[in-house]
């Protein structure tokens, strides 16, 4: 620390203020790169189907509809060399064009994505509000009463959860709830006796709530619980156990110890002092938690027929739907890649004493 | 060459390679505290059983008898849909198979994809992160890009288009795994290599000319190994996770052969009438997983102590 702090300030705010624009510009430039060797790798795997791809993209219906497979290898550049085939298909994805599903009748993948992306999101953001809340609240009991009895049934609780196959969580969740107590729904995104609301933001439950349809909401919400809870079991374990420990770590830190001698409470110690800096900590796990609900998704969508995107990657998975796959998996990475990239920039901002490497 | 972001830690304790103990003892060393630990010790007796079982149930295939009290494919062993008794452990499915039998046939496969996984994994990551971090430049950089990529698809996304342009199948499952499960290993070589790169015993051996592949092989390989197992311990778990999953959406092994995750999909359509047809597969997956975690969990509290 500089002595005298006045002179310094100034300056040092700017080279701060430099380094972090500079730092997500080059996280920004690593993302696209990232995408760009992803949208690649799909590109391999659609070639390495074996002779045309158009067979394996069509499955049955080629050899039927000779004038189909025309038609996709003069769209696709098919005749031409592998460079060409490569530069019109970087320039259909950018155009948005993801190919058409066999598995949905032949609409663009881009409207499947575009109609079952925003169910997904509801089960996620329920996901993670569950995880964390979880988590956190889990995680300080835990750190609180360390090495205790209830310490030990919160690591056996979330050891199961995190070890648990999530189709398995679901299937005893849907057991339980729906059938032996029928406290839930279970199928739809609502009741289907309601109308879906008018899209304005294209999120039903979003939509419902401007519209002013309550009943709807209220019924969606209903629907929602089950398949994001299953979600979240598998993924606030991670959270108790990253918080847990870097509260440990905190509270034998030399600034609590000082906060404990200036006589503050042990109370007001452990929240402001503790919890605190460790919550910066938990930034870190969004990649792991992501990647989690995103291949969840698959099994538990489909599991309580729930119409978002995974239910769409498993149905396509069954018809072999190789436009689907490809196009999911890259909208998958597409997530991660955003959703680490706001990580990192949450984590220079809440933590500015981060080294930007 | 090495890159400029390489510090050895200056206030660690500097591991030295002749101070290492031989291995026998260093093993009764691991199992004393594994002992003292309740939690690794019940993941131990755990993965034990499992292993154990995998590996009688493998011979025992392989030499044609049979472990299992039941043949897990001739159907009608049994009535149907019987429920957990002591004739039948786990009941019988719909076709009267007996579903114990059936779980213990598919120890080896599951357990085996995931070994195999986990082994090439660290053999590959660890040479490959060694050298880039001792070579640097353009492999480095290469290196650390490709698996930046491999980082931003979920494993069983990427398996599962891997799959589609292999087809499915227990060998094509496990090589699509191969193919995805080594960059983590690789990077995490590349840093702990970077820690040690300036260690005193690696300049001696620099300097009394040993060339880059033998001080990679006698000195840094050993040297980082420990992290690496750790690691592929607390992994294996995972392996086992992804591969359920494969193989809950028909990608796995063929039926009627059986494998734990296909069972729970495949009985899922009984859940209502008999909801203990999907629940023993599903348990004996989250079992092994949970033994595997917890006894990684020991290890990594013994060896980082």
């Amino acid at each position: 620390m500089p002595l005298n702090n006045q002179d310094l300030a100034r300056p040092q705010r700017l080279t701060i203020v430099m380094n972090t624009a500079s730092f997500i510009l080059r996280r920004l430039f690593l993302g696209i790169f990232v995408l760009l060797g992803v949208v690649t790798i799909t590109f391999i795997l659609a070639h390495s189907l074996g002779g045309n791809p158009v067979y394996a993209w069509l499955g049955r219906t080629a050899s039927s509809h000779p004038q189909l497979v025309q038609l996709y290898t003069e769209e696709y550049h098919l005749n031409d060399p592998l460079y060409i085939q490569y530069y019109y298909y970087i320039t259909g994805l950018l155009q948005g064009n993801l190919g058409y599903s066999p598995a949905k009748g032949f609409i663009p993948v881009s409207q499947v994505i575009v109609e079952t992306f925003p169910y997904t999101l509801q089960i996620a953001f329920f996901a993670i509000v569950i995880s964390i809340v979880l988590g956190v609240v889990l995680g300080v009991v835990s750190a609180r009463f360390h090495h205790g009895p209830i310490d030990k049934s919160i690591r056996a609780f979330y050891l199961a959860g995190i070890s648990s196959p999530a189709f398995f969580i679901a299937l005893i969740l849907l057991i339980v709830f729906t059938y032996f107590f029928h406290l839930l729904p279970t199928g739809n995104a609502a009741d289907p006796s309601l109308l879906t609301p008018k899209p304005i933001t294209y999120i039903p439950m979003l939509d419902s709530i401007i519209e002013g349809d309550y009943a709807y909401f209220a019924s969606s919400i209903q629907h929602v619980i089950l398949p994001s809870l299953s979600l979240a079991l598998g993924t606030f374990g991670v959270v108790v156990r990253v918080l847990r420990s870097s509260m440990l770590d905190i509270m034998r830190s030399n600034y609590v110890r000082t906060a404990r001698a200036k006589g503050l409470k042990e109370n007001t110690v452990f929240f402001k002092h503790g919890l605190r800096n460790a919550m910066i900590s938990v930034v870190t796990l969004s990649s792991f938690i992501v990647t989690w609900l995103i291949t969840g998704t698959i099994f538990v969508e489909n599991i309580f027929s729930y119409p978002g995107m995974g239910e769409y990657v498993f149905t396509a998975l069954i018809v072999q739907d190789y436009p689907g796959i490809l196009a999911t998996t890259i909208i998958f990475a597409v997530i991660i890649v955003i959703s680490n990239l706001v990580a990192d920039i949450l984590y220079v901002v809440v933590d500015p004493q981060i080294r930007l490497g | 060459m090495l890159s400029p972001d390489t510090r050895s830690d200056e206030e660690g304790p500097v591991p030295v390679a002749s101070s290492n103990p031989s291995s026998a003892v260093r093993l009764r060393e691991i199992l004393s505290s594994i002992k003292a630990d309740k939690g690794a010790m019940v993941g131990f007796v755990i993965v034990a059983i499992f292993v154990i079982v995998a590996l009688a149930e493998f011979v025992a295939q392989s030499t044609g008898f049979l472990l299992a009290p039941y043949n897990p494919i001739k159907t009608n062993v049994g009535p149907q849909y019987a429920a957990p008794s002591l004739a039948h452990l786990m009941g019988t499915d719909n076709l009267g198979r007996d579903v114990f039998s059936r779980i213990i046939t598919a120890t080896p496969n599951d357990l085996g994809v995931s070994f195999t996984v986990i082994i090439f994994a660290l053999c590959i990551g660890a040479i490959v992160g060694s050298y880039a971090a001792f070579h640097g430049g353009i492999l480095d950089e290469a290196l650390m890009r490709v698996t930046d990529i491999f980082f931003a698809i979920p494993a069983l996304v990427l398996a599962m288009s891997i799959a589609l342009a292999l087809g499915p199948g227990i060998t094509n499952m496990t090589v699509a795994l191969m193919i995805i499960w080594w960059p983590p290993y690789a990077r995490l070589a590349r840093g702990e290599a970077l820690k040690i790169a300036h260690q005193n015993y690696i300049e001696a051996a620099r300097l009394s000319g040993a060339g880059r592949s033998k001080i990679i092989l006698r000195h840094v390989l050993p040297n980082i190994s420990l992290t690496l197992l750790v690691y592929a311990s607390l992994d294996i778990g995972t392996v086992i996770l992804v591969y359920a999953g494969l193989s809950y959406l028909g990608l796995g092994i063929k039926p009627p052969y059986p494998d734990w995750g296909q069972m729970v999909s495949a009985y899922q359509d009984f859940m209502l009438s008999y909801p203990w047809l999907p629940f023993f597969p599903g348990l004996i997956i989250a079992l092994g997983v949970i033994g595997f975690s917890l006894l990684g969990d020991g290890l990594k509290n013994t060896l980082t102590s």
